[in-house]
Order: structure tokens, then sequence, then C-alpha cells
């Protein structure tokens, strides 16, 4: 067995539980005070909450920090449908079991959860931060790895219904050969977080079996179906009524920022909107520059709070 | 006599009638049909009509639904649900030959699942019930007593050991989002191969089934159920 890594800043949380929500049990993380006032952090897809392990003891002096793994990652449940509304449904009961009042954090999909969450909750989220969580540019994500031809809606439905009919069979990662060869994988996708921190994130968002090293998060995750147009996010974004942290990073990678005019155009009709850029850093923020997102936050929490 | 059906870890319950063998085994040229009910509604909902059918019956109850599991972590969708009734469309032989009715929601499911297995589904039938306009074309980000029921249903206790009845959170399905673009591609796909729609005069015509009846392929069932399913056995 590999022994629990360390990396420089990363602190392990000092509370840890579960919280049951629509089916699913969440495995969430505290850091901090129990009676101070909750900031709520939602990670990424594929990611869990132990990457906030750099972030959460930069804010623990004067917040509660609530991570959690997100159903389907780290070590929360897994479902059978996984859905965004039941995704910000979590993060809801994770701020009800914190308390009920606080500030919500989320990065990239987490980001836009968390934003969808305060819209649902305006009396109860007193402000949100959002790192990198704009949704998708309009062509994709995927389209630069497109070689053939869109298939049209009814094909990739009929798509779907192939995966579906195998769900019960297809629902294990691929064994890595050892720890090694699942940060190189993880690398190559995200080139500009370090080797050292990957090796530490990737121990809490993996497990050892008789075969190998595999991904604890559910290979189901992000395979759902459903009609979905970018131009919804906009519209959505402007019935926020709480004050809205945006943050990117100046360095274009594989996730993000979007092009500044399609941000721009998104994030519109927000009515009490900050924005932010940290220089030097690619779409994983938090992950990348916790130093800096930290002074960003305790601004914002300080003039909200 | 019923049929259990897999689907991932969820176990689909479908009520079988008219089997002159086993269940979906290869049999007489009498199309099968597939029945689809209703959101909240089940399998029994079809029961005076089956024998009205010259072939095979499978009702499906859906997931949530009947004598079917409720869903872990309770994410319903209709898509999900085309899922559900294509795992039953795998079980059955006879290429070609299956024919589908779906009332209210399951119309709509039953659009979706012909457009995306036009080489399994020779003619679908859409009638009226629950569920059959979904939430709309587009969202509607402002409509705040729509966010209250969802917050609402948050609180939806887990299913109590026994509990009969649908797990209520499939009623979020009412709120579905169905773009007219995303229903006409369904029925350019049905028409494109020659299969048919059938869709009940007295039926309400949302955007999508408006558009989707502009592509093509589709004609007027007679109004009362009995009838039009004889129409769709004489496709």
């Amino acid at each position: 067995m590999r022994e629990e890594p360390s990396f420089p800043g990363a602190v392990a949380p000092a509370r840890s539980y579960r919280v049951h929500s629509l089916g699913a049990e969440l495995q969430v993380h505290e850091w901090g005070d129990p009676d101070a006032l909750p900031v709520v952090c939602a990670h990424g897809m594929f990611d869990h909450s132990r990457g906030f392990d750099c972030l959460a003891p930069l804010l623990a002096d004067e917040l509660r920090v609530v991570a959690f793994d997100a159903r389907g990652h780290g070590d929360s449940g897994w479902v059978e449908n996984y859905t965004w509304d039941n995704d910000v449904a979590d993060i809801i009961a994770v701020l009800r079991a914190a308390g009920g009042t606080g500030f919500l954090l989320g990065h990239s999909k987490g980001g836009g959860q968390v934003l969808d969450a305060a819209i649902a909750l305006p009396d109860d989220v007193l402000g949100v931060i959002d790192l990198d969580g704009f949704g998708p540019p309009p062509e994709g994500f995927d389209h630069r790895r497109r070689s053939e031809p869109e298939k049209s809606i009814p094909e990739r439905f009929a798509q779907y219904l192939d995966f579906r009919r195998g769900a019960r069979e297809n629902r294990s990662w691929r064994p890595y050969d050892g720890f090694d060869a699942l940060v190189d994988r993880r690398s190559q996708q995200n080139p500009l977080l370090s080797r050292d921190w990957l090796r530490y994130f990737l121990y809490y968002g993996a497990r050892e079996d008789a075969d190998g090293w595999r991904w604890k998060v559910d290979p189901h995750c992000g395979s759902g179906f459903g009609p979905w147009k970018p131009d919804w996010i906009g519209e959505s974004y402007a019935q926020l009524r709480v004050p809205l942290l945006a943050v990117i990073g100046s360095v274009a990678d594989t996730w993000g920022p979007l092009p500044e005019d399609i941000l721009a155009e998104r994030l519109a009709g927000v009515q009490q909107l900050e924005r932010a850029t940290v220089e030097g850093s690619g779409h994983f923020i938090h992950m990348e520059k916790p130093r800096e997102t930290a002074a960003l936050v305790r601004d914002f929490v300080a003039r909200h709070r | 006599m019923r049929l259990q059906v897999q689907h991932g870890r969820v176990q689909l319950s479908v009520r079988c009638a008219n089997a002159e063998t086993e269940p979906g085994a290869e049999s007489a040229s009498a199309p099968k049909l597939l029945l689809l009910h209703e959101l909240l509604g089940s399998s029994d909902d079809w029961g005076a009509l089956e024998p009205l059918w010259p072939g095979e019956v499978f009702a499906l109850d859906f997931c949530g639904h009947g004598a079917s599991d409720w869903l872990p972590g309770r994410g319903y969708t209709p898509e999900l649900f085309v899922a559900d009734a294509d795992c039953v469309l795998a079980t059955l032989a006879d290429e070609g030959t299956v024919r589908v009715a779906g009332a209210g929601m399951g119309a709509y499911v039953g659009l979706l699942l012909a457009g995306a297995r036009p080489d399994r589904i020779h003619a679908a039938l859409l009638l009226p019930g629950r569920g059959f306009a979904g939430g709309g074309p587009l969202p509607r980000h402002d409509d705040v007593a729509a966010r209250e029921a969802w917050l609402a249903g948050i609180d939806t206790p887990e299913r109590k050991p026994g509990e009969p009845g649908p797990d209520p959170l499939v009623a979020r399905c009412d709120g579905d989002i169905r773009p007219v673009d995303y229903a006409e591609a369904f029925a350019e796909a049905i028409a494109g191969a020659n299969r048919r729609l059938l869709v009940g005069s007295t039926a309400e015509r949302p955007a999508w089934l408006t558009a989707a009846m502009a592509s093509g392929g589709v004609a007027d069932a007679p109004d009362d159920p009995a009838s039009a399913l004889r129409a769709l056995a004489e496709l």
C-alpha cells in the first residue's frame, strides 16, 4: 500500500461526515471553527473535495470551510442517473447540514452549480464565488477532438441507449499498473498541475485493488442525455439575487477560460457582479494559486458577510 | 404475467398479455405492442385495451412507477425512461415489428424511442395523458413558483419498505424542457426511415408535438384509444 502523501500547504480536513441527499450518501469534509460562517465548496467534474486541501486552510481561521464529494465522485455514493438538478440539490443539502446560511464556492462544473443553488436560495446564500465555472464554449469542450462529422441528435441518443443497455456491466475503470501511471494520465490532461500536486490530489481520488489503481469516480458520471443549449446559461445567471465573484485564470488551457466576449455575455445580466483574474493560473485556480484565490475569497466574504 | 427486465441496477416490471409462447419469443406474424404509461401512471392503466391488440402486448412500468424499482439517486428524466423502454425492446425478438403506444409522458418517450430506433419501431401512437406537454420548449428561469416546488421536492423522503405507488419525484418530469428542434430531429428520423407517427386527435398540441407533426410521416388517430390502437395495428 502507498503511504498517505503530503504536499506543501495542504492540510487534511479536521472533521468528516456523511450527508444524505436524494438517494445519495455524500462525503463531507470540514476545516475551521464549526461555529464560524460556512462556505460550501463544490468541485469540478471528475475531481473531488480534497482538491480544496490547499485553499481550505487559508480560509479556516475565519470561515467554516465545508467541501464535499459530488455524487458519484470521491467517497460519495454512486447513483443510477446523474442530473444537474440533483447535484444542485446536493449543494443545498450540504449547506443546510452546515447551518443553512453561508457562502457558496464552486470550481468548473461546481461553479455553475453553486450559482444555480444560490438562485434557488436567495435568502440563505450570502454570496457566490465561481472559479471558472461558466459553462462550456458554444461549440463544446471536445470540438478539437472531433474528427468525424457530428452525428444527429437521434444518432447520438441511440449511442446513449446502447450505453444504457450495458449499464450493468460497463461500470468499472481499467486498472492502471501503478499509481504513477494514473498520475501520468491526469498530467496529460492537465499539464499545468504539478506532478507533486497530482500525486497528492489523485491519492484521494483513486484506490488500489488486486489489479492495480482505479479512479474512484463513477464512470457513468457525465453520461446523461437531454436537451440543453449554451444560450440558456446567461438567462439563468440573470436570476441571481446575491453577489457573485467571477474568477478566471489568465492562462488558457483545455478547460478555460471562455473567450471574453462569450463570458461577458453570459455574465451581463448578473446584478451584483465582481470579476477577478488570477495571473499565471489556468483552469484549476484553487489548486494552482491557492494563496491568490484565498485573498480574493477573504476580501469578498469580508464585504458581503 | 410479468417479465423482469434489468436496466442498470434497476429492475423493471413489464406486464405481458396475449403471449402464446414464451413472452417476447420469435412467434406469430401479429405485431408486438409496447405500451408506455403516463407520468405517475403504471402498466395497469392499459388493462382494458390489451385484449384489443392482435398480438403480444408488453406494458412497462417505468422506473419509479408501478412494480418497478425506484431509481437509486432519483434522477428521473424522460430520456432515462426511454432507456427503460429500450431495455425492454432489447429483450423482444422479431426485428422491425414492434409498435409503440404511449400516453402523456409515455407519448413523448415513444417519439424519442421511435426516432432513435427506427430499425425496431414500425410506428408509434401518441395519446394524451399526464406529462404530455412537459415544461415547454424553453427554460422558464423566472418561474418562481416552479423553483419553490423544486426546492420543496428536495426533502421528498426515500421509499419505505413495501410503500406502494410512484416516487413523487417523477413528477419533476412535468417541467421537462422539450425544445422544438430536439423533437423535430426525432420526428425527422422517423419520417426519414419511412416509419410512422399517429397522434391522438384529441391530444393538445404542445410546441414539441407541433414541431414533430411538421416533419411529415404523421397522421391523426381516432379519438378513442381502442380505435386508435386498431389504426396502429393496421399501419
